[in-house]
This record gives C-alpha cells, structure tokens and sequence, in this order.
C-alpha cells in the first residue's frame, strides 16, 4: 500500500489556510448599541456628544432636576413637606437623615457619575483630532466639562461636608477628589476624603481653566451651557462661599461690566422668570417638552396638580411686603388632598407640568448683584453694598421705604443682603448655605407650625457619606461625617 | 504528517488475515412489511467483521466456516441474530425498535455508541416526541431524561419552557439555558413553537464533560442535540397524520367568594372592622355593608328608604357573574401532516408539511403553525452530502399583561372582579369604567391585539469526503434564522383607547426582531478500526460561529377612528397634538473562533478512552482573555465484556464511565459587551448626546465550569431490567456577580467574576419489562435527579438580597428571604412573626427576614413512565414530579389580601378570619391597623405530581402491497391529573414567585396516522 502524498497535500493545504485565516478580524466587533469609551472622544463629533451628555446628567432627578434646588430650601426656613405628601424627602424635612438615606445616596451617586463624566472629557479631550476651525470650539468645550466639574465638586462640598470657614483653615473634611476615570483598584476605587481646602482649590483651578478654555472660544449664547460669564459667575460665588472678599468683588465687577446681562422688569419678572434664556439668567439647566422628568420633576413637587409636597413657610411669605412683585412666585391657596393645609403657600415659581418647559436657574444676574454687595460690606464698603442691594431691591419692590440707607450698617447690613438673598433666590437652593457658611443658626419649620433648632454648627446641615459607598470604599469608612 | 501517516500505515500492516476454510452466505434483510433494509449491518457474531446490505436488502458474505450465527442490525430496528442454515442462506425481517437508537450517542460533533461513550448522556426518541400536542419541543421534554429539569411558566399556546435547566443551575446573574444544536447547527434558545417536533428522530441531552466540553465555551449548561428524520433506501413511503381535541383550562385550587358569600363578608366582617366607612358618608359601593341593618347609618333611615335599599340588595344578591366563565374557554386543537422519505442507494430524502393549530384557554390566545422540512442525504463512495433544511411560519395571539401582577391581566381579572359586578350593562355593552376590573380586561381582549407572527428556517449542510483510508475531510455550515414580527393595535374608539397616554386616541404598533447565527466547522476527522480491536475516532476542527441580533419597533398615536387595524391610521405627530411617535430598537452582535481536537480510542470494545481539547476566542470578553482552553478526558470500562463475565447470566450489560472536563458559560453573558466601558445615548434640551453606561471591567471573563461524573449502565435477566447511574459533581466559577465600586468611579456596582457554585446530584434510570413476551410488553420506567445546589462564594460579599429572595454563600440559588409567620394570636387576632433569632414578635419587620423557607429550585425532580403493547394495541403514560421545591405564591396575597385589598373579591377561607377573642383561624384579623405582610406563609410547597401524558393507541398492518399499508388511531390526554399541596393555579412555574401566570391546560386529543 503507497500513501498517495499528491492526495494528502491539497487537505494539509487546505487545513492550513482555514486555520490561519481571518481570525482577529472575526473577532473584532464593536458594540452597536453603545459607543466604546476609549473610541469615543476621538473628534469634534464624540467631544460635542460627550459635554451634551454631561449636562443631560445635571438634568437628573437627584441633581438639579429636582435635589439640589430642592434641599437647601427644605432643610432651612424656606419649605416644609405637607402633611399630605408623597413620602419624599421626609428624613430632610424632619432632620433625621440616617446614613443610608435614598436622597443623599442617590445624589452623591449622581454627582459623582458627573464628575466622572466630565473626568472622561477632560482627560480624553486634548487629545482629539480636530480642523483648524473647530479648535476653538475644542477648547470651549473642555472649558464646559471643567466649568461643570467645578459646579458638581462645589455641590458635593456644600451638601457633604461642612462650610469652608467651619475651620480656620479649612482642614475639616471634604469629599474625595477623582480627576480620572476608570475603575483603577486604588486611585480611582478607594480615594480617601480630601479637606475642604483642596476641595475648594480644585474647584478654582478647575474653573481657572474652564474661564481660559472659554474665553479663547466664541461664546454660545443658549444658557443652557456654561459660557465664560457663567464659568466667572460660579467663581464669584465660590470665593463668596470662601470668604476671598476682594476676588469676589473683583470677579463680580468684571462680569456685571461686561454688560451681558439684564435683571428683567418687575412689571414682567414673574412670568419672564420662567421663560427659557430669559435676559437675567446666566446659567440654567434645561428642560424641555420632550426632554423632562415628568412627575420627577422639581414644578410636579411643588404643583397642586402634581405631588405637591412641598410648601414654603409663612415666615418666608410674610418676608415679602405686598409691594413686592417676589410674592408672586407663592400662591396662597390650600393644599390639594383631605386634611392639606390651609391656607399654605403653594410655589409656583416652578409650575408646569404639563410642558414642563421651564428650564432650573443656576446662576443670575441678581445673584451676582447680592454677591458683591455681601463682599463689599464684609470689606467695609457699605455704599457700595448698599447701592447693590437697592439694585436688587428696586427691581421687586416699589416701595421705596424698602431700600437701605445710610442708617443700615456694620450687621445690619449683612443681615439685610442676607434676607434679600432668602428673599431674591428662595426655592432655588441657596438658603441653608447661605446661613452655614454665616455661621447663623435657624428654626426649621415643619408642617403644623412645629420647629426644629438648628444650632450652627450642626451636624445634620449636613449629609451623611452614603453607607454603600463606606462599604465599597475602605479609605473612607472611618471618615462618616460627625453624628451619623 | 508524513510521520504520522507512515505510523497508520505501519498499523495497517500489522493486520493478519488468517487464512482459513471459507464458505459464502447470502440472503435478504426485510422489515416487518416486507421492504428491503439497505445498509444494515451483518457480522459474524462475536467478531466485528462483516458487510453491510444492498439496496434491496441483498448481502453476501464470507464467514468461516465454523460460523453458526449472524448478528444482523440497522439503526432503528432490533438487532437479530440468526442461525446460517446449511443452504448458506439468510433471509430474515427486522422489527422497528429504538433500542438500538438508543445505543448511539449523537453529541453534534460525533455520533458513538453507548458503550464506547465515557460520558452521561440521555435520550428521548421519537416515539415520546411525536404526537404530543404541544407546539415546543422543551415542553415535550419534560420528565424524560434524568437530569434534565423543564418548567413551564406559561399555557399560552407555542410557549417555550420557562426553565430548562441540565443538572441545577451553576450561574447566579447569567443564563442557564443549555445549548441547543439540531443536526450540527447551534440554533436560538427558546424558540421552538415554529419547529415541528414531529420531525425530530431523537434528542441527546449531553450533561458532563464528555459532551458539553466539546461545546468549551458553551456547554457549560449542557447541550441538548436534536436529530431530525432522515430517509432510507427503498420504497417510498408516505404518511398522514392527523390529530384533533381540545384543551380545556384546568380549575384552580382555591374558591373565590360567590355574591352571597362576598355581601356577607362586606356586611359581617369588612363593616364591622371599621374597614369600610360608616355614618354619615353614606353609601360607598360595597353594598353588603352599604345597605346593612348593622350599619350605624340604617337607623337614621326613613322607612321608604330602607324598603328601596333593600330592593336593591336584593335585586344585586341575584347577580353572580362567574368571571372566569368569561375569560376561560374549551381551546380545539387540530393538526395535520404529510411526510414523505425515501430514497436510492445514493440519494434519500425526508420530507414533511405541517399545519398546527391550537386555541388557548384564555380568550384570544392561539397559535397557528404552518412548517415544512426536507432532508436530503446523497452518498457517493467518497462524498456524503446531507441537507437539512426547514421553514415555518407560526401566528400566536397573546392575552393580556401574561404573567404580570396587573389588572389587565386576564387571569388576575377573572378571579379578583366582584361576584356582583356584571359584565354587560342594560345596553348590552361592556361595562367598562375606571376601577371595573372585570369588564375593562374583558374589554382590553376584544379593544386591542397582540400577536406574534415568527418565521423560523434553519438550513445545514454537512459534507463529508473520505480521502483516503479512514481519513476524512468534514464541514458543517448552516445557518439558523428567526424572525418576529409583532404588532399591537389599541382601537381609538374603546374605553383603553382614549386612555394612551400619547394623544388619548389609541395606538398602532408594529415591531420586528430578528436573531441569525452562522456556523463554519470544517476540519480532518480519522476513523478507523485496526485489527478489528482498536478503534479509532480523533477529528480535528475549526469552528465560526456568529450571532447577530437586532430589533426595531415603531408606534404611531392618534388613530383615525374611522379606519381600521391599519397603520394607515396613524396621524403625524407634533408636540402640540401629542401623537409624536416612539420608535424603539437595538442592535447586537457576538462571535466564537474555535480549535479543536477531539478523539476516542476503544479497544476490543472493552475499553475506551476519550479526550477532547478545545480553544475558545468568544467576543464577549476583552482579548487579554480570548485564549480559553477547554478539555475532557474520559474513559470507560465496558465489563460484561470481559472474560470473567462470561459465565455471569444474569447480566448483559455492565459498564463503569467516569469524565472529567471543562466548558464556560458564553451562552449565558447578559450583554455581549459587558467588558467595554461604554457611552449609551441621552439627549439634553432637544441635542442627542452620550452619557457612561457601563464601567467596563478589563478582567471581564467567561463563567467557567468543571465537571466530574462517574456512571454505571447495567442490564439484568435477558435486558429486561435496565438501569443507568450516574453521580456528579459541577464546579462553576467565576459567575459574575455585581460588587460595589466606590460611588467615584461614576458607577455603582461593577459585574465581577467573583461567584462560585456546586451542583451535586445523583440522577437514576430504570427500565423494567414487567412483562414480556410475544404479545404482551409492559415496561415500567422511572427517572429522578437529586440535586444539591449550594453557593461557595460570592466574591466580596456573603449575601445579597434579591426581591423575595437572597443569594448567601452556603444555601442554594433560589433561596426564598422573608419573615417567619407563626400564626394567628386567638386572644387578639393579630399576626404573630417570628424575629431574627426565631422568637415569636407580633412586630413585622422586614430586617427579621430569614432565609430558612426552601428555594425553588426542586431537589428531586424526574419522571415514570409506564409503555405497554399487547398485540396492536399500546397504552403509554407519563408522570412528571418536582418535589422540595417552594414557590413564593403572590396570587394568595391578593385573595387573601384582607385590610389591603379587600376591594379585590377573595378567597372563600377569607370568611373564617378571625373575629372574636378564641377564634382559632390562621387568617389574621382585619381591622385597622391590621396589615397583611409578606412572610412565610406565603412560601408554599410547590412539589407536584402529574400525570402529564397518557396514550392509547391501535396499530393496523396491512400487507405490503395495498395502496395503505396500516394505520394507527390513537387517543391522548396531557395534563390529566395533579397531585400537588399548592394552592396557586399551577405549581409548575419556571421561577420563584407565583404572578398569576397561564395555566397549563389539559389537553384531549384523538389522532389518526395513515401510512400509503
């Protein structure tokens, strides 16, 4: 028997070339419903794609869709829950808050899936190939992701962990600072708690950028996104919240000369409030017909036609002279359901729910009106408060008894910007901090008149580090914040 | 190569022919009518040598001459010894049988025989397939291979099996469906209703190494082989088969409330409880209490007033609407079939057409199957050809919210309606208003549509060229293809229609998904016997499979009211009208690249050795682990082979196997790209955009697996009595399992390799011929597994709780996690739980859940089967059990609902709650403050027995020349009878907790099978 070699060579051929062939190409498949991290931010095209996305994220229920307006309001003298409410946000409204609370859980989760987002961009962005004449717009668009990391680490710092001045020195804790993303073991998985002072250093580094990025590029005029003005504006209000007076004044002065904005006409203020890029607002997070949170969103918690819960106090509503146009963002009525309240003062100034068109103001002129004018008196320079303060004053109110004069001074003054920064930017979640970071202490009012003292410093102005993230995280399980 | 072959050749060569006195027998082979057996086996006995026939049946063959008796066998017929008479001649008919199908293993890769297969495996042959009315194949299966656990989770008509599960479950997150794979092409799992199972020859279920870790990356669940008819040389033959019944809905366990029991519970226990209102809020439509002497509110009423109340608790008293009567119905049944096999020597051919029809038996649920098959095999001396091919198109109609805890829910709605609520009002129409639940599903089955149209079609080729001695050149490509296209249509003009959410004008819908999987396996296969004592299978293949999925789905809203079920009704949508409509879809794609080597060494049919190696590159895992190496070894002793057995009589089968091997879980990966840290899709102020949707895991790799088995096969007194054991261990590992990622990365949990499970068991299969002779065969058989199931670690964690159930190392999966119940305290009437430690607390709180109330995971589950013959006739039964198995029943909570949903009619028991202090009852109180909880008492054993099939069928034969050669008429019931503790509808769910899902109907049907 003779092996018939010219039979066997073609099969051995064969086998060859089947089993070498095409291989690694067989294998290489992309995802078709979701886009590979690391191929993403490589153009212009994935770089617009992933900023949109970031500000999609701000648009959550736990951020500024409806949490962060929301608690500071509620967690001070601003707000109370109903009586007859949906089961929302309780532990805030009642000041028992426990480590594993679903609020401050889901918004840490959300602030940091942000920051983790805008992480990516930052990281990613440099690198992407871009023409010539989209350089520019490269550039704004990595000044957005640092504009917005600086706002959620600031969020997260002012939700968390005690104000700046809570030390001399601001070595109390923060929150862990994450500048990439991944799921590295160590760097990224288990980051310790930095202290305020390097979280407040982040954030103007971070917005430093974002004002350099930003200013190289032309800038958008939709409000929706931070352009330069905005970048500036927060930055303002940081060095406020640090208590850098003189940057403060400065950073407010450069961008109330830059002429960009106009505090809307009290004739029309109540209504133009609402409207989407009004001439006041300098940043606001979008809402729109097609692109809300429905019953999740901050107008269904306050509307009678929606939950409803939340009602502001009659201390707030009495602040308001009835010559003030403000008291138009209340509507004394009663609260919808058996046994609600009445007479309360139902919120309107987030209303709709049925386009809900009506974008969540972050930062607007009025604001960085107050601000300088709370720098100037904490530097002595009264007129010049004063005469921000009327601004403010004027718009609203046509009674002119209600301006400050020459006889406000020293405290009193202080005391005066801060009721009309309670009065200005009530249910838009500024109050608790602006008490904390003056050290004032506070009634918070509940639902049936009964309080609750608050004595700075309190612990439970704050929010507990969630229990998930102790458990996932061992750098930081022995760093719960104090009473909890 | 070179080498090699000279090695072969060299073994060649030692193969001595002993010359001695020859002499030639010749005959014909023939099966019970006469026609020619082609192709079957004729041997001398005691030897491997011999011949196969012509195809007419002819043979010579040259024995010595001491040779007393031929061995003549061919696959699908008894093999028959018969003695050489002293003309030389041989002329013998064969009976049709399976047992010698059941003596060859097809694993998909190789096809072996019995005793040469060092692994566990089971057969169904198509004796127990045919004719079952019921549309998918899983379903079928149920109770007849040990090992294999099959659940239903629904009696919609086509419904696959809702838990298909081959020796326990060894994954926690990912899938546990085995692999499916008929004649060679790996098709998609659970989407059987377009296939007809009348085409089927035989299935293998493959449970250990020896056959999944052929399958490496994909065996880990096991592997279920389907081999579909083929034709044989010889005359054509022809059949009709036909069969017809109903399917009637089987009655629940419990009893609800009729409207005399309802209005006394309103008026004797739900009134008094302060439950429902009293005083001056006056009526509040329970009319039991509403219009009650004992509520405080009678006595303020005037006289004309109580007399009109009381007319109308009369006129209501004489209103007992049976809901069910309504939803529930007789379902007919019929099916038809023509098949046609055949064929030459070179060129046979199998071919069928089948219509299947079956009514559900809940209102407009259905299935409509049209199927066609036809499977061509040609032979030439060095090619083999076959092709195997088949389509179908199938429509089912769907009820309402299947499954689903929902009003809309046709089952839920049948039992939860008010006995004094009517259906119709005084018009004649349906009575549908907010809250009517009755009437509003009733009204959602005739107002709106859901079907599923599938079109189905496989197609494989396999093709086989002998190169030279023994070696082969094999590829297998096929394709597997489905297609579904459904469509939902709400009328604008019904009470659901003006309800859509979008435009309150109903809505059409229309979605497709499609699923293809391409496989390329080509390679060498040897195969040989040397010295007619070593016998030798190896094969070396190259793999490719592909699998692409993809959807898109598209509603439209504001339908014209004057067209029909059309698209063509849609209006064009804009934001102010509201009619903007969703369109939906995905896309997803996965591949394997695989090598492999397998091989088989027997010797002298006494021993065999078998090993297999195989390397997996599957897409799902990043490439840093695409080089997967997969192996079995196996090995098995056959000892009634041996010397020494010789004189043991009683004995005809003894055989010891034992394997060991490996194989993952690639099937069970709930995403295709869970490694890849990922953007998914948002959109912001009107601008789409991209937001981080998976963290990705750079160690993301497959759940792999190792088993180990050892089995014994045995036949006693002339093999009546028949038995295989098999005993296992299955190791799985690396089953993900989400564990926390600190909240910085932007993620919550990261799906980790982190799990580990054990399945031990012991599966049995006895087959005794009670009794046997000429015209009379009974053979009783009973399957059963045990099972052990139990986590060894989850990674970081102990524990984690999962809806009603937890996941902790060292119970099973499916464990069910609630509050101890004790009873009702006959002082107060209140519930009393049981804390943490097990002390008796009348507080319920959910921390004092345990995890001490069983799983749902059965530990002995299997079959009996009784199949008789005497004469014509053949009687053959089916039982089917699951037992220690425990199901959470939420359809109770409801019945039994009490305070909490006493709006809902209830449970007949319900009228025994407690009322007054001594009242021993284990029905807690209603009354304020009384809440019905979740806990322990609504975990109920869920162990069952069925008498799933029965059978009676008479055969006619006929000589061969009549235009009909015979026909058998059959009768069949499925479903019979139940014997079970539970007290839900069917204890025979695919999971753990009990959400009114369909029934399984019983079914009767008679059949006719005409043979021309």
């Amino acid at each position: 028997m003779r092996i018939n070699i010219k039979r066997i060579i073609p099969v051995v051929a064969i086998s060859i070339i089947l089993f070498t062939s095409c291989k690694k190409s067989f294998l290489e498949l992309d995802p078709q419903q979701n886009t590979d991290v690391s191929k993403t931010i490589q153009d212009i095209n994935g770089l617009r794609a992933a900023i949109t996305g970031i500000y999609s994220s701000l648009q959550g229920v736990n951020d500024y869709g409806r949490s962060v307006p929301l608690l500071p309001d509620l967690m001070s003298d601003n707000l109370f829950i109903s009586v007859v409410n949906s089961n929302r946000y309780q532990p805030q409204d009642q000041y028992v808050t426990i480590v594993s609370d679903g609020n401050a859980s889901a918004m840490w989760n959300s602030l940091y899936a942000i920051v983790a987002n805008a992480n990516l961009v930052i990281d990613k962005g440099p690198s992407a190939i871009v023409i010539n004449a989209d350089t520019a717009e490269k550039r704004r668009l990595i000044g957005e992701a640092y504009a917005i990391r600086a706002l959620t680490y600031f969020d997260l710092s002012r939700f968390f962990a005690q104000p700046y001045n809570f030390t001399s020195d601001a070595s109390h804790l923060g929150v862990p600072i994450v500048l990439k993303t991944g799921t590295d073991k160590t760097e990224i998985q288990a980051p310790p708690r930095s202290s305020v002072k390097l979280i407040y250093d982040q954030i103007v580094s971070d917005l430093n950028s974002a004002i350099s990025n930003l200013s190289a590029a032309t800038t958008t005029t939709t409000k929706t996104k931070f352009n330069l003005y905005a970048a500036q504006a927060l930055l303002a209000r940081v060095n406020l919240y640090k208590g850098d007076w003189q940057n403060t004044i400065n950073i407010a002065t450069a961008l109330i000369g830059a002429n960009k904005y106009t505090l809307l006409p009290r004739a029309t203020f109540i209504e133009d409030f609402k409207k989407q890029n009004n001439a006041e607002s300098v940043f606001e997070v979008a809402n729109t017909s097609t692109d809300n949170l429905g019953t999740n969103a901050l107008s269904y918690f306050y509307s009678q036609s929606g939950y409803g819960d939340a009602i502001a106090t009659d201390s707030l509503y009495n602040l308001y002279k009835t010559t003030d146009i403000r008291r138009g963002f209340m509507l004394r009525s009663r609260r919808t359901g058996s046994g609600g309240e009445n007479p309360a003062n139902i919120v309107t100034k987030y209303a709709n729910v049925t386009s809900y068109e009506e974008n969540i103001k972050v930062i607007r002129l009025a604001e960085i009106y107050l601000t300088r004018a709370e720098a100037y008196a904490r530097l002595n320079m009264e007129a010049q408060a004063r005469t921000d303060l009327n601004v403010v004053i004027t718009r609203s109110d046509t009674d002119a008894s209600s301006l400050v004069n020459t006889n406000t001074t020293g405290n009193a003054l202080i005391t005066a910007i801060l009721n009309e920064r309670r009065k200005e930017l009530a249910f838009e979640g500024h109050r608790l901090f602006d008490l904390i970071r003056n050290k004032i202490s506070f009634t918070k009012i509940r639902r049936g008149g009964s309080a609750i003292a608050v004595n700075y410093p309190s612990n439970k102005t704050v929010l507990p580090i969630p229990q998930t993230e102790l458990d996932a995280n061992p750098a930081i399980r022995t760093q719960q914040n104090p009473g909890y | 190569m070179r080498k090699l072959l000279s090695l072969i050749l060299a073994c060649i060569m030692l193969v001595g022919q002993l010359a001695a006195q020859n002499r030639t027998v010749t005959g014909k082979i023939t099966d019970q009518n006469g026609t020619p057996i082609p192709n079957a086996s004729v041997t001398i006995k005691g030897r491997s040598a011999g011949t196969t026939s012509e195809a007419d049946g002819s043979f010579t063959l040259t024995v010595p001459s001491s040779t007393r008796n031929l061995v003549i066998s061919s696959v699908g017929f008894t093999s028959t010894e018969a003695s050489i008479g002293s003309l030389g001649i041989v002329n013998i008919s064969l009976s049709l049988s399976n047992a010698n199908l059941e003596n060859i293993v097809v694993t998909g890769y190789t096809s072996q025989r019995k005793s040469e297969f060092t692994g566990a495996s089971a057969k169904v042959g198509a004796d127990k397939i045919d004719q079952v009315p019921m549309a998918s194949i899983d379903q079928i299966l149920q109770g007849r291979a040990p090992g294999l656990y099959i659940a239903s989770s629904s009696g919609q008509p086509g419904a696959a099996a809702g838990r298909v599960n081959i020796r326990g479950v060894g994954s926690i997150s990912g899938g546990t469906n085995p692999l499916y794979v008929i004649d060679g092409i790996p098709v998609e799992t659970g989407v059987f209703r377009t296939l007809n199972p009348n085409d089927f020859q035989s299935v293998d279920v493959l449970k250990d190494a020896a056959g999944t870790s052929l399958y490496g990356s994909r065996g880990a669940n096991g592997v279920i082989v389907i081999t579909t008819k083929k034709g044989r040389a010889g005359k054509t033959r022809l059949q009709y088969r036909a069969q017809g019944g109903i399917n009637k809905p089987v009655s629940s366990k419990f009893d609800m409330m009729n409207t005399a029991q309802r209005l006394q519970f309103e008026e004797q226990i739900l009134g008094p409880s302060n439950i429902l209102p009293v005083g001056n809020t006056g009526r509040t439509g329970y009319p039991g209490w509403d219009y009650s002497p004992s509520n405080p509110r009678y006595n303020n009423l005037s006289a004309a007033q109580k007399q009109s109340e009381a007319a109308l608790l009369d006129s209501i008293k004489t209103i007992d609407t049976d809901w069910p009567s309504f939803f529930f119905r007789d379902g007919t049944f019929q099916s038809h079939e023509v098949n046609a096999s055949g064929g030459s020597d070179n060129l046979s051919f199998y071919t069928s057409l089948g219509y299947y029809n079956q009514e559900g038996t809940i209102l407009r649920s259905s299935l409509d199957r049209y199927t066609f098959r036809a499977n061509l095999d040609f032979k030439s001396d060095r090619l083999t050809v076959s092709v195997r091919s088949n389509a179908g198109w199938s429509t089912s109609s769907g009820i309402e919210s299947e499954g689903g805890v929902n009003l809309g829910n046709s089952i839920a709605a049948a039992y939860l309606t008010l006995p004094y609520e009517r259906l119709y009002n005084t018009n004649g129409n349906i009575n549908v208003a907010a809250g009517r639940i009755g009437p509003n599903a009733f009204d959602l089955l005739n107002t709106t549509t859901n079907i599923t149209n599938q079109f189905k079609g496989a197609l494989g080729v396999t093709a086989i060229l002998n190169v030279w001695n023994g070696i082969s050149l094999k590829t297998t490509s096929g394709v597997d293809y489905r297609n579904n296209n459904t469509s939902r249509y709400i009328d604008p003009n019904s009470f659901v229609g003006r309800q859509v959410a979008r435009g309150q004008q109903g809505s059409y819908n229309e979605g497709n998904s499609e699923n293809v999987q391409f496989i390329t396996t080509s390679g060498i296969t040897f195969d040989q016997t040397f010295n007619e004592k070593h016998k030798v299978n190896a094969q070396a293949l190259l793999e490719f499979v592909k699998n692409k999925n993809r959807s898109f789905n598209a509603t439209g809203y504001g339908l014209n009211n004057k067209l029909p079920n059309t698209p063509a009704a849609i209006a064009p949508g804009n934001t102010t009208n509201n009619f903007i409509p969703l369109i939906g879809g995905g896309k997803t794609q996965n591949a394997i690249y695989s090598l492999m080597a397998l091989a088989n060494y027997s010797y002298d049919r006494r021993y065999t050795v078998s090993g297999s190696l195989r390397r997996d590159a599957p897409s799902q895992v990043p490439e840093a682990y695409r080089n997967n190496i997969f192996w079995s070894a196996g090995a098995s002793w056959n000892i009634i082979s041996e010397k020494f057995m010789e004189n043991v009589n009683v004995l005809q089968d003894l055989a010891l196997r034992a394997s060991y091997g490996s194989s993952a879980n690639a099937n069970g990966f709930t995403s295709n790209f869970g490694y890849i840290s990922s953007y998914g899709s948002a959109s912001y102020a009107g601008t789409p955009s991209i937001v981080p949707a998976s963290p990705g895991n750079p160690e993301y790799k497959l759940e792999s697996q190792t088993v180990a088995n050892i089995g014994l096969d045995l036949a006693a007194w002339n093999r009546r009595v028949r038995v295989t054991l098999d005993v296992y261990k299955k190791q799985s590992e690396n089953l993900f399992v989400n564990q926390q990622l600190s909240r910085t990365t932007g993620f919550n949990v990261l799906s980790t390799n982190a799990a580990e499970v054990t399945n031990k068991g012991v599966e049995l299969l006895v087959n005794v011929d009670v009794v046997s002779n000429k015209n009379l065969l009974v053979t009783v058989g009973g399957n059963a597994a045990y099972l052990k199931n139990e986590i060894t670690s989850l990674g970081q964690l102990t524990e984690f709780v999962s809806g009603t159930g937890i996941f902790r190392v060292g119970l099973p999966i499916g464990a069910h996690y609630t509050v101890g119940y004790l009873g009702v305290d006959p002082q107060t009437g209140n519930p009393i739980y049981e804390d943490s430690t097990g002390k008796s607390t009348t507080q319920y709180l959910a921390s004092n859940s345990r995890a001490t109330y069983g799983t749902y995971l059965p530990k002995y589950q299997g079959g009996i089967t009784i199949d008789s013959r005497y004469k014509n006739l053949d009687v053959s039964v089916l039982f089917s059990f699951a037992s220690g198995v425990k199901r959470f029943n939420n359809e109770r909570f409801f019945y039994e609902g009490g305070n909490n949903l006493f709006q809902y009619n209830q449970a007949v028991n319900m009228l025994n709650v407690w009322r007054k202090a001594g009242d021993a009852t284990n029905l807690q109180r209603i009354g304020v403050g009384s809440t019905r909880q979740f806990s322990s008492q609504d975990v109920n054993d869920a162990s069952f027995l069925r008498l799933r099939n029965v059978n009676v069928g008479y055969t006619f034969n006929f000589n061969n020349d009549k235009p009909i050669r015979g026909f058998r008429v059959y009768a069949q019931a499925t479903n019979l009878l139940t014997w079970t503790k539970w007290t839900g509808f069917d204890p025979e769910e695919a999971d753990n907790i009990a959400t009114y899902e369909y029934p399984n109907a019983r079914t009767y049907t008679v059949g006719l099978d005409v043979n021309f």
